[in-house]
């Protein structure tokens, strides 16, 4: 957390340079594993990194794996605003899943079509909030450690949506354990390419974030909570009932990246729908400092690396497994980065009181 | 007519890049004299110290020990050339006894039983040369504040320090501790040694010191011999100007106090361990008069204070209301709404949110901020901070400046303009010029006057004597978390309200 704390803190320009300098660092420490598997790590970092960019097709496919990154990141940068923590973007993205799923296989959206769809979004994110609200009521209730609550209910929920596909959910025509299409997916925003509304989506959700954090009341206490508990206090600024909220809405938001991942792109309930998305959006929050516009940029690259890892997998035999190694490396050098030069290190604080 | 000074500084110079914290000082300490270093905060005191100490190196200049020039490298190096310093945080490690604390300083292995042997033989006959009464065996975390500093002192002693530093000692102390520390001063002088004492109060200085040097913003801005000086000059010498300090109990006089604006009746409270400190206060606050409250610290006088803040709930059943109306403790926007306004204790964590600039800070604790439809409108925040500052005379770079990076004068003008722009009920100050410099000081007292004087019930829970009698219009005293006596300070004394807030009733005592 004392990382994160001298994330909100110090010059920009300071800030930034930490967070490059770290995925250098990891590209260089990634090289040396990858010279040891006797590949040029030239080539698989093409694969990974320049290759995804390469045709309108391929970036299509990245903001497929993207918008559920940078959406679950954005609500996790809400609850880092106060110094809370969701892990459980996992579970979320399962909850909002099968949100979406029952209204999507529903009478209603046989009848109405695409118009469900907001109606899915919105009980999908009601479900998120539920579920992330059972780790804010208990952060509140009993002082239980988010941290932990969030990440233990991501396997409840994980195992939720698995009894759902066996059982009450289950497409009874075929044999696979998956639930039946929705009535209808994301409209696609260019022919011939998977790209779809989600993108949209997503980036008004960096908006509302950006809006929200700098220009409302809400957000200002929001940051006064995660600036100083006392001052919130001091402020009237109920901390249990803003640490609830702000578990709602993160909750919410990764309620809603599960409900676009269903829509949008796997169109039927299955079981490992979440994949990675609920860490890597923790890793883009944090990787973007909490900022919009730095969470968008990380959700980029982390969307691009995602695709990316398949193609170098294909074309150099590297397992697609290496990215987790690649993304472990950045998130460890950001915080040696932050411990060590950003603006809350010792040796910058010392340096400050000698102005005294 | 003295010999060669023990110490000697000459010209030194130390800046941190624009800001020049020490600007040529020169100074002599000489064998069996108390020499005072006399400043406000950040007048460069530290600084000076840590030169002499060799944590920092002077930009220029000389210090001399018995008129021969030294390079101080480290406190290490400072150690060997006899100068000791008795930090405000003690090096001590608590575990240890006073003898394996000394151990440790030595060259040779703190675990050897012979070394402890003659290190405690050496450290009895020091106590006893010095009078110095400390229990040598017990670790030291369980000896008072006042002892730790006792053996801090003998340690420097053991290295055999001739120069010793005091940085603030009483600072630290309660009051029946301050008179056994100077009585080991004494004796520290009377034994041929040279003692640098740095300090900000002047009673302190004046009754301890034979020599007196002020500091002022870096700069040496008066040497004098203490039996040739009063309060007067001193103050004069550390303001820079002709001012005489402003008379704030005859403005006291002058008023009379009106309805009661804020009350609470049976106001038990925990504090932050969950320990009832505050144990049944009833206490009324009127229009336009300042209530005291005085306490040694710990007793209820902060939970008092933030109960009827309303930052803090009221337990067992006790109530606060506000112009007669009952509002809840555990609704802190009720108070806010209410009008009561709140100058806390911590100014930095509390107070402001150290990392947000002071434009942002502007509308903390204030439940209606200027708005432009559904956004805050930022523009009119700004101005009315801008304006604030400006009347409040809060130095710094612009709105834009993290509330962190200001000064405790400044940043304490900048919430008291804060809490009084809006023109609230009922002021509740904790510790208002705590830690600030005399015009600081003297502001802050004067704008407390100023809310007494536009008709606000003024609450002041103070640590100082002399605020207390001047600004108070009657002074509450607190012990054991209830209110243990009441008096007006035209007719009692320090040493009565002293006494109180010792436990001891004053009828009693007499």
């Amino acid at each position: 957390m004392k990382a994160i704390d001298s994330m909100r803190s110090g010059a920009l320009l300071r800030r930034v340079g930490i967070v490059l300098l770290s995925v250098l660092a990891a590209l260089a420490l990634g090289a040396v594993f990858l010279i040891i598997l006797d590949v040029n790590p030239f080539t698989a970092y093409y694969y990974l990194l320049v290759r995804p960019f390469s045709s309108l097709n391929s970036i299509g496919e990245m903001t497929i794996k993207m918008v559920p990154i940078l959406i679950v990141g954005i609500g996790v940068s809400f609850t880092f605003q106060t110094k809370l923590s969701n892990l459980g973007g996992e579970g979320q993205i399962c909850l909002g899943a099968i949100g979406m799923t029952l209204v999507g296989t529903s009478s209603f959206a046989q009848a109405v079509g695409g118009w469900y769809i907001p109606v899915g979004m919105l009980v999908a994110a009601l479900f998120g909030a539920c579920w992330a609200g059972i780790a804010g009521f208990f952060k509140t209730r009993f002082k239980a450690s988010e941290i932990i609550t969030t990440l233990l209910l991501n396997y409840i929920a994980v195992q939720l949506l698995s009894w759902c596909v066996y059982y009450p959910l289950r497409d009874t025509a075929g044999n696979i354990p998956q639930s039946a299409p929705v009535a209808a997916t994301l409209p696609r925003l260019i022919d011939g390419n998977r790209m779809n509304l989600g993108l949209v989506i997503a980036l008004v959700c960096v908006l509302v974030y950006w809006v929200v954090m700098k220009r409302t009341k809400f957000g200002y206490r929001l940051r006064v909570l995660g600036g100083s508990i006392k001052a919130a206090t001091f402020g009237g600024i109920s901390k249990k009932k803003y640490y609830l909220i702000v578990m709602l809405i993160s909750g919410a938001f990764a309620g809603l990246a599960g409900s676009i991942e269903l829509a949008g792109t796997q169109t039927r309930l299955l079981e490992g729908l979440a994949g990675s998305y609920g860490f890597d959006g923790v890793v883009a929050s944090l990787l973007g400092m909490m900022n919009p516009l730095g969470v968008l940029l990380s959700s980029v690259l982390l969307g691009a690396l995602s695709i990316g890892a398949e193609t170098m997998q294909v074309r150099t035999g590297v397992s697609s497994l290496f990215l987790n190694v690649l993304e472990a490396l950045i998130v460890l050098f950001i915080l040696l980065g932050f411990s060590f030069f950003g603006s809350g290190s010792r040796r910058k604080s010392k340096k400050e009181k000698e102005g005294e | 007519m003295k010999q060669t000074p023990l110490l000697e500084l000459k010209g030194i110079t130390k800046t941190f890049g624009d800001f020049t914290a020490n600007d040529s000082i020169n100074l002599k300490v000489y064998r069996g004299e108390v020499h005072a270093v006399l400043g406000e905060n950040g007048a460069g005191k530290s600084t000076l110290m840590n030169i002499i100490y060799g944590i920092y190196k002077p930009d220029r200049g000389d210090i001399l020990l018995s008129g021969q020039s030294v390079k101080i490298q480290s406190p290490r190096d400072a150690l060997r050339h006899g100068i000791g310093m008795v930090h405000q945080h003690f090096m001590l490690v608590g575990m240890y006894s006073a003898i394996e604390n000394v151990c440790l300083m030595g060259e040779d292995s703190a675990l050897s039983l012979t070394n402890k042997k003659k290190t405690e033989e050496k450290l009895n006959e020091l106590k006893k040369r010095y009078g110095i009464e400390v229990d040598l065996h017990s670790p030291v975390e369980q000896l008072s504040i006042g002892m730790q500093q006792k053996v801090e002192i003998l340690k420097l002693l053991y290295t055999g320090a001739d120069v010793l530093i005091f940085d603030e000692p009483t600072a630290v102390l309660p009051p029946q501790e301050c008179d056994a520390l100077f009585d080991v001063i004494k004796n520290l002088v009377r034994q041929d040694k040279g003692v640098i004492f740095i300090s900000h109060k002047l009673e302190e200085v004046l009754y301890i010191s034979n020599y007196i040097t002020v500091l002022t913003k870096g700069r040496i801005t008066g040497q004098i011999h203490t039996e040739e000086a009063d309060k007067e000059t001193i103050v004069r010498m550390m303001v820079g100007e002709d001012v005489l300090p402003p008379d704030f109990a005859a403005r006291r006089a002058v008023g009379t106090p009106g309805p009661v604006v804020l009350e609470g009746e049976g106001l038990y409270a925990r504090d932050d361990r969950h320990v009832y400190t505050l144990q049944g206060v009833d206490i009324q606050i009127h229009a336009g008069e300042i209530v005291g409250v005085a306490g040694v610290e710990g007793n209820g006088q902060v939970e008092l204070a933030e109960v009827l803040a309303g930052v803090r709930k009221a337990r067992k059943g006790g109530r606060v209301k506000i112009d007669g109306q009952e509002v809840s403790t555990k609704n802190a926007r009720a108070f806010i709404d209410n009008n009561i306004a709140y100058v806390p204790a911590d100014r930095n964590y509390v107070g402001s949110v150290p990392d947000f600039p002071l434009y942002e800070n502007w509308i903390l604790r204030n439940n209606h901020p200027p708005m432009k439809g559904p956004f805050l409108d930022y523009g009119e925040i700004r101005r009315e901070a801008e304006n604030a500052m400006k009347s409040y005379d809060v130095r710094a770079r612009g709105v834009e400046e993290r509330s962190a990076n200001l000064s405790g004068g400044n940043l304490q003008k900048f919430i008291l303009a804060r809490a009084l722009e809006k023109h609230p009920k009922a002021l509740i100050c904790e510790y208002p010029t705590r830690g600030l410099d005399i015009k600081a000081t003297w502001f802050v007292r004067d704008r407390i006057l100023r809310a007494r004087e536009a008709g606000m019930g003024v609450l002041m829970i103070s640590g100082d004597f002399e605020e207390l009698f001047s600004l108070a219009d009657r002074i509450l005293v607190l012990y054991g978390g209830k209110i243990v006596g009441e008096v007006r300070p035209e007719t009692t004394t320090v040493r009565k309200v002293g006494m109180m807030m010792m436990g001891v009733n004053g009828h009693e005592s007499d």
